[in-house]
């Protein structure tokens, strides 16, 4: 192996943006390592080259550690987005630097750099001086440069990224070829998909810090594991559907059983799973003629792109019965099904699909992926609180068939035992999958260690015997420690019927409802959507937009199979907020999490603090918007970590 | 913002578009306003230190400057020059790598400090200084067991000189410091090179117009210097009198072929200085650009 890392950990501000990252390169091997902007790709190429520090875990490149190494003791070559060649340098003084460094005598050094230029297609531009090379050739040199004292190992950070696509296509060329001559162990970090399949051996994504897959391109595109990796890797059709002894059922769909889902725990009775089907596999018929392939259902053109060698098609199709889209992301508030299909473009040109066209959808071949269903952890420290949280959490895990974590905290080994014991009797059999961790620590710290481990859907604790200014602090603290949602447990309840959501409009509001949805389908609850608008004069036209708002939401739910009703009022939020949650019969309160700033502390200000402070009588969900999310790490507009301090100590 | 980032530049090819532009006579007339403004200001007084300097000819100038005075304060001048930027040219560079590439607490103040000297009157800072230095000041003490001198002689002018001209060096600096990055660092680092092979053939280079810039300026605001230097100094004749405090005294003795003289000696020193930079570094683009 060339390459190991292992558990290589990164973190910046408490949080990890490289999160337990393991993975072996061979030598010779050509590794492309993809994922979003923000997701850690970089941060890893620049561990590996000693240009950023490791929190955790170990490089070892060709056996030998250099985890706390120096990038001039690493012997690795790296190739920047942006060249970062020595302006002042000519292109030939460049390409010697590292032999100049180490002293090399001046003939050796010629020589080595005439191999160089004229390996990268450049021989004769060595006196030029960077400015007057266009950034193709920039990015020449600056790979010749990076080989030149003949490094084990070369890395790659986007360098192709900021070219144009006629030169990206001949540089990747080139470096393709270089690669298989000198036969150097390679990563090459890029969030461009088609770049990544066509010079991976293998290739992996990365998520939030996370490895997420490993594999040969064509496994990852036709066989992923998860989600992410489904809908990261080209245009996908991604559905949810059942799991049945006699095979994948999705709405008038079959599918027998094949390997692929083999291996997926086969539970009583149907099984949700997520139905994958890449744009090649559909396949399209007029209403008149027969499809020669299973048929999803009849549906309307709604776009069709020209992409030179194929059409693009976008297909609505009408909702239906239990199956929720996933992936192409239909549109908040309404409840068709979107299918993406491409055609030759032969065929396109042959038999034109204008828009509004009806055709008949089919489904050659599906790919099923377990679905991954919810996980939550719930807090316990051994306190009446705590205990009545387990109950309640124990409870809604089981009818929404989520995985269950207990984090026992704060507590001795002793007491940590006694803590557990009663938690499985209270909780008795009956959960999909049930684990139990202890921690010293406080609660903050305890959840932090356990969300990097793993990350979860809700932790549920209880506040119970805390004071208004604790019950807050504990509240934000666990919120602050990952990206889950938050459940307060009551101290006293009877399984939630009545469910009052509470948003505001906009872009946050939407995916609160979405997440909300999903959860509460789970616990069987009907819902009631509720905004309050401030009383002022252009009531009309701001109620107008709330009205539609919440529509769309209802729509959403039902697609959920929630059914929903909607509430608009105007008055006081909090106190029409008790009001219903008195008077409607509600009793589960559904809050969205406040937004807070790009990497800023999370703080539960104005009215949702107002109610965590106060006992209630009624478990509160704080539900967090991926909105926020997103922007949590500190990251330059390339979408890496800029540590300067720690680079020049 | 609490991180840096490393800031890309990028060479505008296209031809710059003047989002408005005055044409006819309001463009002639707001030349002619700079113009004037610019002659007034700078070339009258210059011409007139020129004809003031040879109203009696060549022979009395020349006489002028070879009187034993004028030479004691000239060099003197250029020896506290010289020093001034020997120092700043190895703590002000200092300071603006620290400044630019650490994060510290007091950094924000340091770099609102570095500003001061443009703000406070030099006579203020030559007070100051006596208030530290002087006979009854807070060193005294100390200087006195060691028996140095800074007050009325030359280390105290030449700390009021540092003083005043602490600006220069780092304000020259720190953009192109930060507009630099550090990337082309970090690929020196993973080619082998340590620390000082980095900074000295890979960071320097960068920062040389910058550098050279900052002592240029400092250098010719150290032969100017006026207030700071007659307050810690004293202007004692023949020992603490610099150019400018010789040209104040004599005067005031109304020698004025001579002090004319002596002026324009030392500001077409500055003068030639500063252009020369100029036309040195014209030269040295032109060769990049070829």
């Amino acid at each position: 192996m060339s390459i190991i890392l292992d558990r290589l950990t990164k973190r910046y501000e408490g949080y990890p943006v490289v999160n337990r990252l393991s993975l072996e390169i061979a030598s010779g091997e050509f590794f492309v390592l993809t994922g979003p902007s923000g997701s850690g790709k970089s941060t890893v190429l620049r561990m590996i080259a000693g240009l950023n520090t490791v929190d955790e875990g170990m490089v070892i490149l060709r056996g030998r550690d250099v985890t706390n190494a120096p990038p001039q003791q690493r012997g690795v070559g790296f190739v920047f987005q942006h060249y970062a060649l020595f302006q002042h340098m000519t292109v030939a003084e460049n390409i010697e630097f590292a032999l100049e460094v180490r002293n090399v005598p001046i003939n050796h050094r010629r020589h080595r750099r005439d191999e160089l230029l004229e390996l990268v297609g450049l021989a004769g531009l060595g006196s030029r001086l960077p400015t007057h090379l266009s950034g193709g050739q920039q990015q020449r040199v600056a790979l010749a440069r990076a080989l030149a004292h003949q490094p084990e190992v070369l890395l790659l950070d986007e360098p192709f990224g900021a070219l144009d696509a006629k030169i990206r296509v001949e540089l990747r060329r080139t470096l393709r070829a270089i690669q298989k001559e000198l036969r150097i162990t390679t990563i090459f970090v890029t969030h461009d998909q088609e770049e990544a399949f066509q010079m991976a051996d293998r290739l992996g994504v990365m998520n939030f810090g996370r490895l997420l897959e490993v594999g040969a391109a064509d496994v990852l595109y036709q066989h992923p594991q998860t989600e992410f990796v489904a809908t990261f890797l080209g245009t996908t059709n991604l559905l949810v559907g059942e799991l049945a002894k006699d095979g994948i059922h999705v709405g008038p769909l079959a599918f027998p059983p094949r390997a692929d889902v083999s291996d997926m725990e086969q539970g009583p009775g149907p099984q949700r799973v997520q139905v994958l089907f890449r744009p090649e596999e559909v396949t399209l018929a007029l209403p008149h003629e027969t499809l020669n392939a299973p048929q999803l259902g009849i549906g309307e053109v709604e776009e069709s792109n020209f992409s030179g060698s194929v059409e693009r098609l976008l297909l609505r199709l009408p909702s239906i019965a239990g199956v929720r889209p996933i992936a192409p992301p239909v549109p908040y508030g309404d409840d068709a099904i979107l299918v993406e299909a491409i055609r030759p473009q032969d065929v396109a040109r042959r038999f034109p699909l204008e828009r509004g066209r009806k055709v008949k959808v089919g489904v050659r071949s599906i790919h099923a992926l377990a679905h991954p269903g919810l996980s939550f952890l719930i807090l316990t420290d051994g306190s009446e609180a705590a205990k009545a949280a387990v109950s309640f959490g124990g409870q809604i895990a089981r009818v929404a068939h989520a995985r269950v974590t207990i984090l026992s905290y704060g507590l001795n080994a002793e007491e940590h035992q006694r803590n557990l014991q009663h938690v499985r009797e209270q909780l008795g059999s009956g959960l999909a999958h049930l684990e139990m961790r202890t921690a010293p620590e406080l609660p903050e710290i305890a959840i932090a260690r356990e969300t990097e481990r793993q990350p979860y859907d809700l932790v549920i604790a209880g506040l119970g015997g805390l004071t208004p200014a604790n019950r807050l602090t504990l509240a934000e603290n666990i919120l602050k420690s990952g990206h889950h949602h938050l459940l307060l447990a009551p101290t006293t309840h009877a399984e939630p019927v009545n469910a009052l959501v509470c948003v505001r409009g906009g872009e946050p509001g939407k995916e609160d409802v979405l997440f909300a949805g999903r959860f509460l389908r789970h616990l069987g609850v009907h819902v009631s959507l509720l905004s309050i608008v401030p009383t002022n004069d252009n009531k009309n036209e701001q109620l107008k937009q709330v009205e539609r708002f919440l529509g769309e939401g209802v729509r959403s739910l039902a697609r959920l199979g929630v059914p929903a009703r909607t509430i608009i009022l105007s008055g006081q939020i909090r106190r029409e907020i008790d009001d219903q949650m008195r008077t409607g019969e509600h009793d589960l309160l559904v809050l969205g999490a406040p937004l807070h700033p790009r990497g800023g502390e999370i703080t539960l200000d104005g009215v949702v603090g107002q109610i965590v402070k106060e006992p209630s009588a009624y478990p509160i969900l704080i539900v967090r918007s991926h909105y926020a999310m997103n922007n949590l790490y500190p990251t330059t507009s390339d979408g890496r970590i800029n540590i300067v301090e720690k680079l020049f100590p | 913002m609490s991180i840096s980032e490393p800031i890309e530049t990028t060479v505008v090819t296209q031809p710059r578009r003047v989002a408005f532009s005055f044409e006819g006579w309001q463009r002639h007339l707001l030349i002619g306003i700079v113009v004037g403004y610019t002659a007034l200001l700078i070339l009258a007084p210059l011409g007139g230190l020129i004809t003031g300097a040879f109203a009696k000819g060549l022979g009395p100038v020349i006489e002028a400057l070879r009187q034993p005075d004028v030479l004691k304060s000239f060099q003197l001048t250029l020896y506290i020059g010289l020093i001034t930027i020997v120092i700043h040219a190895l703590f002000g560079t200092t300071l603006a790598w620290v400044l630019v590439r650490y994060r510290f607490p007091g950094r924000r103040l340091i770099n609102a400090m570095i500003d001061l000297p443009f703000a406070v009157s030099p006579v203020v800072v030559g007070y100051m200084l006596l208030l530290v230095f002087g006979r009854n000041g807070l060193l005294a003490p100390v200087l006195d067991a060691l028996q140095i001198k800074v007050a009325f002689a030359v280390p105290g002018m030449i700390i009021a000189t540092i003083f005043v001209t602490m600006p220069f060096m780092a304000r020259e600096i720190i953009p192109i410091l930060e507009a630099f990055g550090i990337e082309q660092e970090q690929a020196a680092a993973t080619l082998g090179a340590n620390g000082w092979q980095t900074f000295w053939w890979v960071t320097f280079p960068a920062l040389r117009w910058g550098f050279i810039y900052g002592i240029i300026l400092t250098f010719a605001r150290a032969l100017g210097e006026f207030g700071a230097v007659l307050v810690v100094g004293g202007g004692i004749q023949g020992l603490t009198e610099s150019a400018t405090l010789y040209i104040f005294r004599i005067l005031d003795q109304r020698e004025y072929v001579g002090a004319y003289t002596a002026a324009l000696v030392l500001g077409l020193f500055s003068l030639i200085l500063v252009i020369g930079t100029e036309l040195f570094r014209r030269r040295e683009e032109e060769k990049h650009k070829r």
